[in-house]
């Protein structure tokens, strides 16, 4: 057993050492060679939209001219005409959708910081003319839209609101050396979630008087210049 | 029977509520089927093109001798079976803008391949498309763009109508050819200045860039004006987005001015972004004025008066310094006529003798007379310059006197 003088000097020793103690696990000082079990692993979620694209649609396949009465072709100028069956529609929606939604919303897609402007344009290729595709290599009927005086006039008609570009009269008109214009246009800057512009496009020409069929009695079946209806997204 | 009443009218309700979606469809297209389409383009993981550009544009840098693919889907928003074609076209650049050339094709259209190139797409189907370039081994470091362009035709028989306009529908979405290593294809943009400009919509903000790099640039950014004499006056931050400016040229970005940014001296701060890469430029101290474009063509009338009436001075002056120089020269015809106009007096008392030799002397003295009135008749409407020409005996005089 110890003695007393030892117990003494074991309390002098213990005494100041559980102060000590006392005073590491009142401040929260831990060892460093503490050991950590366990984890507080933090996850999360983000939900995202689908990412916004252009899209166009309502462009028929092809647009039939007709004459105003059920009169046919006598030598004389031959005023016919038509326009597009549907409107043309160029709007934003999500990037995969497949059809055009019935009621936007902001929010149904984002451009993610990667606005594009659109541009609609009306165009043909080579020198625009109508040919005769029945009766076959019969040709007698063919006529070219040579100037502005003999041309396929194209009447835009769009339903959009400023900011989208309205063209003017005579711009979409079709002839030799002019068989290119813009419809209509929205810049980069003004372009939102919803934007979206829809027009119709009117037809007319006139098959020249003064041409002798070759089969004369017969139907010919005469074939425009083919229009291509371009969506031309940009940056720029 | 007005039980059986309600019945139907909830039964007819109940109907149009089964049928409107349906109905909604189809009056969006009422007048038949027609072509539509979109292109979804993939987004590239290439860090490269992230660091160039926004991931969802179409932009390859490829070395010589390698290829390169980015994908994207074809998506029909049509009710026909369409004929897709894929295919490269012309793209020109009118101040920034892209535009279609379809008499020309684009110098890269022969590494381009599509897989697949023409396929038929059915009715709201969606195909991914894989776009290649593969470029031969001997091309030169060079920047090309061009449009991909996804047409859609009918596959319908062609119209039988007497007159008919065949038609097809077209995305055109612009493509960058980098041919080069990424380091040769650097991108690199300097801010060169800012200007204020009052133009009839009002007065605007130019902020000027420069494309020292080897791609074109599209920038976005922002511009802040802080007063440099009023130290609570900010203006901004004030966005702006620019056309693409290409290679080695400059370019400017508009904005609207605020009516606050009055003209004095800003600091300014730009801050410009280009895909992953930012700059920023303090114009510290900088002048904002806004001058009309049409200033030179307002200063004009004034510089040209300034002008005329300069001349008119010039010359004004030179022809009062002969006229001076002219005037000196004159008492020395003066000194001639006096002894002529003394002896006019002395002829007229003379005998005829004396006359006829003044007659004989006549000649040479007419050509004196003769002269002398143009000459003279300055020196008549000014008395006060015959002074001078008083003096000038005296003057001779003294030059006598040694």
């Amino acid at each position: 057993m110890l003695s007393l003088k030892a117990k003494r000097v074991v309390a002098i020793v213990a005494a100041p050492l559980a102060g000590l103690g006392l005073m590491i696990s009142l401040t929260g000082l831990s060892p460093a060679s503490a050991d950590i079990s366990g984890s507080n692993a933090t996850g999360s979620s983000v939900g995202t939209i689908p990412a916004c694209s252009w899209h166009l649609v309502g462009v028929s396949g092809s647009v039939s001219l007709v004459h105003s009465d059920s009169s046919k072709y006598k030598g004389l100028d031959y005023p016919i005409s038509g326009s597009t069956s549907s409107s043309v529609d160029s709007y934003v929606a999500p990037s995969s959708a497949s059809s055009k939604p019935s009621s936007p919303q902001a929010d149904d897609c984002s451009w993610y910081g990667n606005e594009v402007g659109a541009q609609i344009t009306i165009a043909t290729t080579g020198t625009p003319m109508f040919a005769a595709s029945s009766p076959s290599s019969d040709t007698s009927m063919d006529f070219t839209l040579s100037d502005s005086f003999h041309k396929l006039s194209a009447t835009v008609s769009p339903s959009c609101d400023a900011p989208w570009s309205t063209p003017a009269a005579g711009a979409n008109d079709i002839y030799s050396g002019h068989t290119s214009a813009v419809a209509t246009s929205l810049a980069e800057s003004s372009v939102s979630t919803t934007s979206n512009c829809s027009y119709t496009v009117g037809f007319s020409v006139t098959v020249p008087g003064g041409m002798t069929p070759t089969n004369s009695g017969t139907t010919y079946v005469m074939s425009g210049p083919a229009l291509t209806t371009t969506l031309v997204t940009s940056n720029s | 029977m007005r039980r059986s009443l309600n019945k139907y009218l909830r039964a007819l309700l109940a109907l149009f509520f089964l049928i409107s979606p349906t109905f909604a469809t189809v009056s969006a297209h009422a007048a038949g089927p027609s072509l539509g389409l979109a292109i979804d383009v993939l987004p590239s993981n290439d860090p490269e093109i992230t660091r160039l550009t926004k991931s969802q544009s179409l932009w390859f840098v490829i070395a010589p001798g390698k290829s390169q693919y980015r994908e994207f889907n074809v998506v029909s928003s049509s009710e026909l079976t369409q004929q897709i074609h894929l295919s490269l076209g012309f793209l020109r650049r009118q101040n920034g803008v892209a535009t279609i050339d379809d008499s020309q094709s684009p110098d890269s259209s022969s590494w381009a391949t599509f897989s697949p190139n023409d396929f038929t797409l059915s009715p709201h189907q969606i195909t991914k498309v894989r776009f290649t370039y593969t470029i031969p081994e001997s091309s030169p470091v060079s920047s090309h763009e061009a449009f991909l362009f996804a047409t859609a035709g009918s596959t319908q028989a062609a119209s039988t109508a007497a007159f008919s306009l065949p038609q097809k529908a077209r995305i055109a979405t612009p493509v960058f050819l980098g041919v080069g290593t990424a380091e040769q294809m650097q991108t690199k943009f300097s801010i060169v200045d800012v200007v204020g400009k009052s133009l009839t919509s009002g007065h605007v903000i130019r902020i000027f860039f420069k494309n020292s790099g080897a791609t074109p640039i599209e920038l976005d950014g922002n511009v802040q004006f802080d007063s440099a004499q009023f130290t609570d006056l900010h203006v901004g931050p004030i966005n702006f987005a620019s056309l693409t400016i290409r290679p080695g040229e400059q370019s400017y970005v508009e904005v609207a001015a605020p009516l606050k940014l009055t003209e004095g001296r800003w600091n300014t701060l730009v801050t410009a972004n280009q895909g992953s890469i930012t700059k920023t430029k303090l114009f510290e101290n900088k002048a904002i004025t806004f001058k009309d474009p049409n200033a030179i063509l307002q200063w004009a009338p004034r510089v040209l008066l300034v002008l005329l009436f300069l001349v008119i001075f010039i010359f004004s002056i030179r022809f009062l310094k002969k006229s001076k120089a002219k005037s000196a020269e004159k008492p020395d015809a003066d000194q001639n006529e006096i002894p002529e106009l003394l002896a006019a007096p002395e002829a007229a008392t003379t005998p005829k003798k004396r006359v006829k030799k003044a007659a004989a002397k006549k000649p040479a003295a007419k050509k004196a007379t003769k002269k002398a009135p143009a000459k003279k008749a300055p020196a008549k409407k000014a008395p006060a310059k015959k002074a001078p020409a008083k003096k000038a005996p005296a003057k001779k005089a003294a030059r006598r006197t040694p």
